[in-house]
């Protein structure tokens, strides 16, 4: 209990102005530890239940599938730190009004407990352990290369960041990018809904980032590599593509549109953007000054 | 460096020489060794610069709430034309905020002014172990300081590639700011790494007779992990900074692949550098930095919060260890700031469980603070209220962080306005708070007058509230999608919802800085005016109280000897209700 100092003689001394004798610390602790079990065991039963995910939030709307997993676990942090805001500032609340200065009054002499050190050492760090494992899940199926649908499966879009726009490429209908028959899109980024879509983000100069806030899909473009993500998108609509990293000076406007039609929908502009490109002269993989630059 | 490091002599009465200390203003005020003026001398450039780092946040803000919008009166003067701000203006302004208000304001306030005035007094030492040393780690100062100003007039202006200088873009943006800039943050990093060998030397052989390293204040702790961060760390930062200056001087790819196109142009065709390489290397300083920035005020806090209470300071070595367990954590975090930078995300995964781990520390250090409070008397005087609002608001800085924590969820949180919010809560309403409890409670001692409680109630009630109306919905428009770094918000159509929040959001900046002018009022006018403090205005038990307010040059006229720890608050063994950690007992003087 008194473990540093060696001018005194054992912790909670009575004296002249006697203060209460502080209540025997395994009990509270106990308890604590009882209530913080059960509300993290509710909590947990909540999340798995997605009632957080239909709270109607602050967030963009959601329209990826796995937003709503990201969204839980967001909730599942508010709802266990915010029990912690409340209790801690409450009794710090508490403790201001109910120990201010009384004249003639003694504080109470006690240089720590024990026990309560354990419980407040065990208690969180238990259940900080146990919130680093449960995001591991989510993580894993958003950006871990091994859980990436296979590309066969999917529309792959290979993305180009260059200050200060987005540039999108497909690989038209023989299904092999730097052909000429590939169907390149500046700004917007069509893609079709209920179908796995892989980008492959690159940058041609600086680094940018990546993200569709209704998708919670973001990654940062790294100079001289070409990274791999994936979504799938599960409602129709015009959102935003954000560039989130700073960029130089007209970062603010790299900015594009994320489109997300039916699939005959996406077949028809895939079609008939090819053949707008075709009567331009055509896309010519060789000498297109941004494509030339893609390396996978 | 010929510092004599030898144990001091109780015995040894200060001889005449010692009491007056250099003759002449250079010596004494300007090219001075002693600890106490090179710490004021520190406060004083912080309290500058802070006004320039605060001013360029309110440029910030302005553009954020009204964008496109001339700024009234200042404007012309500051952007020219029709006094409107451009996005290259916006970039500087925000990049020269946080670089300033890091560097220059935050850690050498904390370590520079307070590790200096503090250690030496705390523990019972006439000085640091190298005064000259010491010297030196302000002078470098200012050649920082002179290339930081030069920078924003040089042709391009100051640099604007955010605090963090990623590269490329730090590393191909044209104009001398950035190159400027490299070299300031250099050179604040020498002054860290020379003020860190002298902290640890002097608090680890000049300590009084009977100050052993567990009777040490909270505060002299927290400075000495604080020195041990900034010796082991910042030498990575400055790496960092050499690599960076030589990709951008002298034609280096140490940051630049081959395949960094500028404008059609590539710019180095046989580059081989890897841009990962460098966010690395500064976050493996910057994360440590965050809490190099915070490690100090909270050692201010667990020694004003006891003082006030009357209580001893509860779960010492708890604290003492939990300050060691952050530090050593504070090692083994830095990923997670890269978590969706395209590094491995199996190694962002081991940063997360390590980064929720750190929480426990901090979390660990609250309740020992609230167990400081309870069964106290608590006394509410200006160090005091903001003392405990850091605690309150060093709850929220803690909590939001383990939303950036997780992995999935900082996916959608990651530069927005959210961490924003977050690193405001702990640098604003943490770092700062514990910096301005700190002034009015060490005031006493540096000046030998008090500052006045009144304009101390002012300042404390309304920076409380208004700093709460700036940095809190800034978490919720963050979640709710505003990234950071935008010059102009209403770009997106998503982000028009937050319009009136972001001119909430200003308008409290804007009386933020204002309220902090009841505090430059206090602070020069009592000087001259503020009542005198005896020795020991707030009855406090460590041995800085024992000296003369303010001390004579070498602090102390006996070196005391020390016999107890420093938080025997509401001690039975006295009639008083503190018992100083040099006053000896014998059996007649108990109670």
């Amino acid at each position: 209990m008194t473990d540093h100092g060696d001018s005194h003689h054992g912790g909670d001394h009575g004296h002249a102005a006697p203060a209460p004798p502080p209540p025997p610390a395994s009990k509270p602790g106990a308890v604590l530890i009882g209530c913080l079990v059960v509300l993290f065991g509710e909590l947990i039963i909540l999340w798995q239940s997605g009632v957080f995910a239909k709270i109607p939030g602050i967030q963009p709307e959601a329209i990826s599938s796995y937003a709503a997993d990201v969204d839980g676990l967001f909730y599942l942090i508010l709802g266990i730190t915010g029990f912690f805001f409340l209790l801690t500032e409450g009794l710090l609340l508490y403790f201001l009004y109910r120990y201010r200065a009384k004249p003639g009054e003694k504080a109470r002499h006690t240089h720590g407990n024990h026990t309560l050190e354990l419980v407040w050492t065990i208690v969180p760090g238990v259940i900080l352990f146990a919130l680093a494992v449960i995001q591991t899940g989510v993580w894993g199926d958003i950006k871990f290369q091994g859980n990436m649908p296979a590309e066969k499966d999917s529309v792959v879009v290979q993305v180009i960041g260059k200050q200060f726009e987005w540039h999108f490429r497909y690989a038209g209908k023989d299904g092999v990018f730097g052909t000429n028959d590939d169907v390149t899109k500046l700004k917007d980024l069509r893609v079709p809904l209920g179908k796995n879509v892989i980008v492959k983000l690159r940058t041609m100069d600086v680094l940018h980032s990546f993200w569709l806030p209704n998708v919670r899909l973001k990654q940062d473009l790294l100079s001289g590599q070409t990274i791999r993500q994936w979504f799938k998108c599960i409602k129709t609509g015009t959102y935003e593509v954000v560039c989130a990293e700073l960029c130089g000076l007209n970062h603010t406007s790299m900015k594009g549109a994320l489109l997300v039609l039916p699939q005959e929908e996406f077949d028809a502009w895939l079609a008939s953007r090819a053949a707008e490109l075709a009567e331009d002269g055509g896309h010519v993989a060789a000498s297109d000054p941004i494509w030339k630059h893609w390396k996978d | 460096m010929t510092a004599t490091i030898a144990p001091h002599d109780p015995s040894a009465v200060a001889d005449a020489t010692h009491g007056h200390g250099p003759k002449g203003f250079f010596r004494k005020y300007i090219f001075s060794t002693d600890h106490k003026v090179i710490g004021i001398q520190f406060l004083f450039s912080g309290l500058l610069w802070g006004l320039v780092g605060g001013f360029l946040a309110m440029l910030v803000r302005q553009q954020i709430a009204w964008p496109n919008s001339a700024m009234p009166v200042l404007g012309k003067t500051l952007y020219g034309g029709k006094g409107l701000m451009t996005t290259a203006h916006y970039n500087m302004a925000f990049t020269m905020h946080a670089s300033i208000m890091i560097f220059f304001v935050i850690i050498p306030t904390l370590s520079g002014a307070f590790g200096n005035f503090l250690i030496p007094l705390m523990i019972g030492a006439r000085d640091m172990a190298f005064p000259k040393l010491n010297m030196i780690s302000y002078w470098v100062m200012w050649p920082a300081f002179g290339c930081m100003i030069a920078s924003f007039f040089v042709e391009g202006g100051a640099a604007a590639s955010g605090w963090t200088a990623y590269p490329p873009l730090s590393g191909t943006a044209a104009g001398m700011g950035q190159t400027l800039w490299v070299l300031g943050v250099l050179m604040v990093g020498w002054s860290s790494i020379m003020g860190a060998v002298n902290y640890i030397t002097t608090i680890l052989r000049l300590r009084a007779p009977g100050m052993h390293m567990f009777r040490m204040p909270l505060t002299v702790w927290a400075l000495f992990i604080t020195a041990i961060l900034q010796l082991l760390a910042t030498p990575v930062l400055g790496a960092a900074m050499m690599c960076l200056f030589a990709d951008r001087v002298l034609g280096a790819a140490f940051f630049l692949p081959n395949s960094v196109a500028i404008a059609g142009q590539i710019v180095r065709p046989t580059g081989t550098g890897q841009p990962l390489l460098f966010q690395h290397l500064f976050w493996f300083y910057s994360h440590p930095a965050v809490y190099i920035m915070i490690l100090p005020a909270m050692g201010f806090v667990s020694d004003i919060l006891p003082t006030f209470a009357r209580k001893p300071l509860f779960g010492y070595k708890p604290m003492v260890y939990s300050i060691s367990a952050i530090a050593g954590l504070g090692f083994i975090v830095w990923g997670h700031h890269m978590f969706q930078s395209g590094m491995n995300p199996y190694l962002g995964m081991a940063m997360m469980v390590s980064t929720m781990m750190i929480a426990l520390p901090s979390a660990v250090k609250v309740f020992n603070w609230l167990g400081t409070l309870w069964g106290g008397q608590l006394t509410f005087t200006t160090p005091m209220k903001f003392a405990i609002a850091f605690v309150s608001m060093f709850i929220i800085g803690g909590l939001s962080g383990i939303f950036m924590a997780a992995t999935p969820v900082d996916i959608q949180i990651h530069d927005t306005y959210f961490i924003v919010g977050h690193l405001h809560y702990v640098l604003f309403m943490g770092a700062l708070m514990g910096i301005f409890g700190a002034v009015y409670f060490w005031y006493p001692k540096m000046f030998g007058r008090m500052m006045s409680e009144r304009l101390g109630r002012w300042h404390f009630w309304l920076t409380f509230l208004f700093s709460n109306g700036v940095f809190f919905p800034m978490h919720i428009v963050g979640a709710g999608g505003m990234h950071r770094r935008i010059a102009v918000p209403t770009v997106y159509e998503g982000l028009e919802r937050w319009s009136t929040w972001n001119q909430i959001m200003t308008v409290s900046a804007f009386l933020l800085f204002l309220s902090q002018l009841p505090f430059l009022w206090n602070f020069f006018v009592s000087l001259k005016r503020g009542a005198k403090a005896g020795n020991n205005p707030w009855h406090a038990n460590s041995l800085e109280w024992e000296c003369t307010s303010p001390p004579w040059h070498e602090n102390f006229q006996v070196i005391p000897t020390v016999h107890r720890g420093p938080y025997e608050y509401a001690s039975p063994d006295v009639e008083d209700d503190f018992l100083p950690q040099a006053r000896g007992l014998t059996p007649a003087t108990k109670a």
